[in-house]
């Protein structure tokens, strides 16, 4: 933390919102989960602005709010439809469907874990061609992301987990390969990447409807 | 040419979508695009190279091959979702996910390549999660696989397409290292053959030929074309992996096989067991070694298609295809038991199947060198026996099936002529070779060894 504290301006702006972002990535309301998302992908963008130009700072936040946006609307349907009680039948008592999920006291622990491991990889393993305050991100992202893809027991959030560690990944790689083609692909990607996972979701919401309906 | 081969697909994407109410005209629309695309790349040898942007853009003969006949493939898959539904949105995706894996397999640029491969694989993931199922997270878990894989690949593009003056950022030995890893992960050899099986599982033809068939074939090839160039620095070890990932691929394809008490289940560690078989002949560095891998991975997709139709169809008469519930089936579903039964029979190696006489060739090569481990290989290679024995034993008591429905006849029909068609290749190898001779060629025009 003292390396963080020395660095100063934006170094110290990144990680208090990469801070932020991993608090608000435990809470348990699918539909608030967006905030974090786009905040990420609103702080990556503006971090390689000054680096990559207007332009691909405009596709990279057009392609943030987008995907945020793609997946608001699933998270959405997917509290709406969890949220609501089940009509009970003989001998079934509950009253709504119950995921088998770690509270949000367990996330904010794993994703504080997660944050600490890529503070001490980003001191250890510097990259010179990409900027302190981004690589820091880059990392945070990647270690955050991949936590969440392994603590969580629904799709939408194992998505988004997938997503975050992609925008981690793309932070750095996109300093380094600047070339338009590239970012407009890795662009085309996210989204692919990001109806897979909504189309996944909504499957996943409809066979357990149709299995509690079932039982 | 080639521009048209690239555009078809998502043209056909477009099209499907429109139709995807109107079984009937998807099914053949998709079909025939299906095997128009594959009737193009075979016919268009001679397509001169297209440069887009700066970027080149290629179909190599080997890989023209391989995707013509993952073409063929899905075209017959296509023609059964007429009696067969699948989800109305699969072939809008199937077409996408091939339109992307075109892209990946034209553009010589490596860094595209790999973008527009995690594009066509996700796109592969959605046809997994549109087909019936129980409510799992296979689906969101194979995309993060898909997406660590190509983290591992565009770190390694990054590497090779980097400036000179950029090398001293990581080290360039790393980037073959990375490109294998990737590949190997997505073409799902052991160990990480588990990603693909969910998918193999599913009760979807379309999503088995393009994970089994399209994604692992066209990848595998990619791969082995790379080895004198951006693998180059590792083509010695390249092999050796393969043959040692393909034998253990082949051993826990065949345990695999035992514990399953669905047919589906039995299909898809079937299939992965075979995909060994390909792996070791590949690897080998034997002289024949190009041509026995290509003719396993050819036996393995005709496998494939029949027993999924056929399981697809026992599933349509039965309700399920629990292997409990195949008591007395073949009076109900006699073309598709058969079908089934010798396209498993197939997958599994054993006589008088066309798959008998690639995985003999392949235990005959290992116990010259290696005794044991051919013994170790045969045992694991008998172990399908079990499973499938258990099928037949149900399948034939002759027993009443309340509640069951006669089989369609068409994709019926179609189970059993590839079973056949298996047959007549496991007895007469050398007509079919005659057949295929011309293709042949191109399929096996790769270099495996160094």
């Amino acid at each position: 933390m003292n390396e963080l504290l020395a660095l100063g301006g934006q170094v110290l702006q990144a990680a208090m919102t990469l801070t932020v972002a991993t608090l608000l990535f435990a809470l348990s309301d699918r539909r608030l989960l967006m905030v974090p998302v786009a905040l990420q992908y609103v702080l990556v963008a503006s971090l390689m602005g000054p680096s990559v130009g207007l332009p691909l700072f405009g596709i990279r936040l057009t392609m943030g709010l987008s995907i945020s946006a793609i997946l608001y609307i699933t998270a959405t349907r997917m509290e709406k439809v969890l949220g609501q009680p089940i009509r009970p039948r003989a001998g079934n008592r509950s009253p709504r469907i119950a995921l088998p999920q770690m509270g949000a006291g367990f996330r904010v622990l794993a994703y504080a874990l997660a944050a600490l491991l890529a503070v001490g990889l980003w001191n250890s393993y510097p990259l010179p061609a990409v900027p302190a305050a981004l690589q820091l991100s880059a990392v945070w992202l990647l270690a955050v992301g991949g936590s969440i893809v392994l603590t969580s027991a629904d799709p939408l959030r194992i998505g988004v987990g997938i997503l975050v560690a992609i925008n981690g990944f793309q932070a750095a790689y996109l300093m380094l390969e600047t070339s338009l083609l590239i970012v407009a692909l890795t662009g085309l990607v996210d989204l692919v990447i990001t109806l897979a996972i909504a189309y996944a979701s909504d499957r996943w919401i409809e066979s357990t409807m149709g299995e509690v309906r079932g039982s | 040419m080639i521009t048209v081969v690239l555009l078809i697909p998502f043209a056909a994407a477009g099209i499907t979508y429109a139709l995807r109410n109107l079984r009937f005209a998807a099914a053949t629309f998709s079909a025939a695009t299906a095997l128009g695309l594959a009737a193009l790349l075979i016919l268009g040898a001679a397509t001169p190279e297209l440069v887009i942007l700066g970027r080149s853009l290629i179909l190599l003969p080997p890989v023209r091959a391989h995707l013509a006949f993952g073409l063929v493939l899905l075209a017959l898959v296509f023609l059964t979702t007429w009696h067969l539904p699948e989800n109305g949105l699969s072939p809008m995706m199937a077409f996408l996910s091939l339109g992307f894996m075109f892209l990946a397999a034209a553009t010589q640029t490596m860094s595209l390549s790999v973008l527009f491969a995690i594009a066509s694989a996700a796109g592969m993931v959605m046809t997994v999660s549109s087909a019936p199922a129980r409510p799992n997270l296979w689906a969101v878990r194979m995309l993060a696989i898909i997406v660590a894989a190509g983290f591992l690949m565009v770190a390694a593009a990054w590497i090779v397409e980097q400036p000179v003056s950029d090398t001293a950022i990581v080290p360039a030995h790393m980037a073959p290292i990375l490109l294998f890893l990737g590949y190997w992960v997505l073409f799902a050899a052991f160990p990480f053959s588990v990603w693909q099986l969910p998918g193999l599982k599913t009760d979807s033809s379309i999503a088995r030929v393009l994970l089994g068939v399209v994604l692992s074939q066209t990848l595998l090839v990619q791969a082995l074309l790379q080895l004198e160039t951006n693998l180059a620095p590792i083509n010695a070890l390249v092999p050796v992996l393969l043959f040692y990932a393909g034998m253990a691929t082949l051993i826990m394809g065949g345990i695999g096989v035992v514990v399953q008490h669905r047919l589906s289940g039995m299909l898809a560690y079937l299939t992965m067991g075979e995909f060994g078989a390909a792996l070791i002949a590949l690897g080998s560095g034997a002289t024949f070694a190009s041509s026995l891998g290509t003719l396993c991975l050819l036996y393995r997709g005709v496998g494939l298609v029949a027993m999924s139709i056929g399981v697809r169809v026992l599933s349509h008469s039965l309700g399920d295809d629990d292997i409990e519930r195949m008591r007395g089936v073949f009076r109900r579903a006699p073309m598709a038991v058969a079908g089934t039964l010798m396209a498993g029979l197939s997958l599994a190696g054993f006589p008088p199947m066309a798959g008998f006489s690639t995985r003999f060739a392949i235990y005959r090569m290992i116990a010259s060198e290696r005794p044991i481990w051919a013994i170790a290989l045969v045992i694991a290679g008998m172990l399908p026996a079990v499973a499938l024995t258990r099928f037949a034993v149900r399948a034939f008591q002759a027993v009443p099936v309340p509640g069951s429905r006669r089989e369609p006849l068409w994709p019926a029909v179609l189970v059993l002529s590839l079973g056949i068609l298996l047959l007549i290749a496991g007895l007469w190898p050398q007509g079919v070779g005659t057949l295929l001779a011309q293709w042949g060629d191109l399929l096996v025009g790769m270099s495996t060894a160094p």
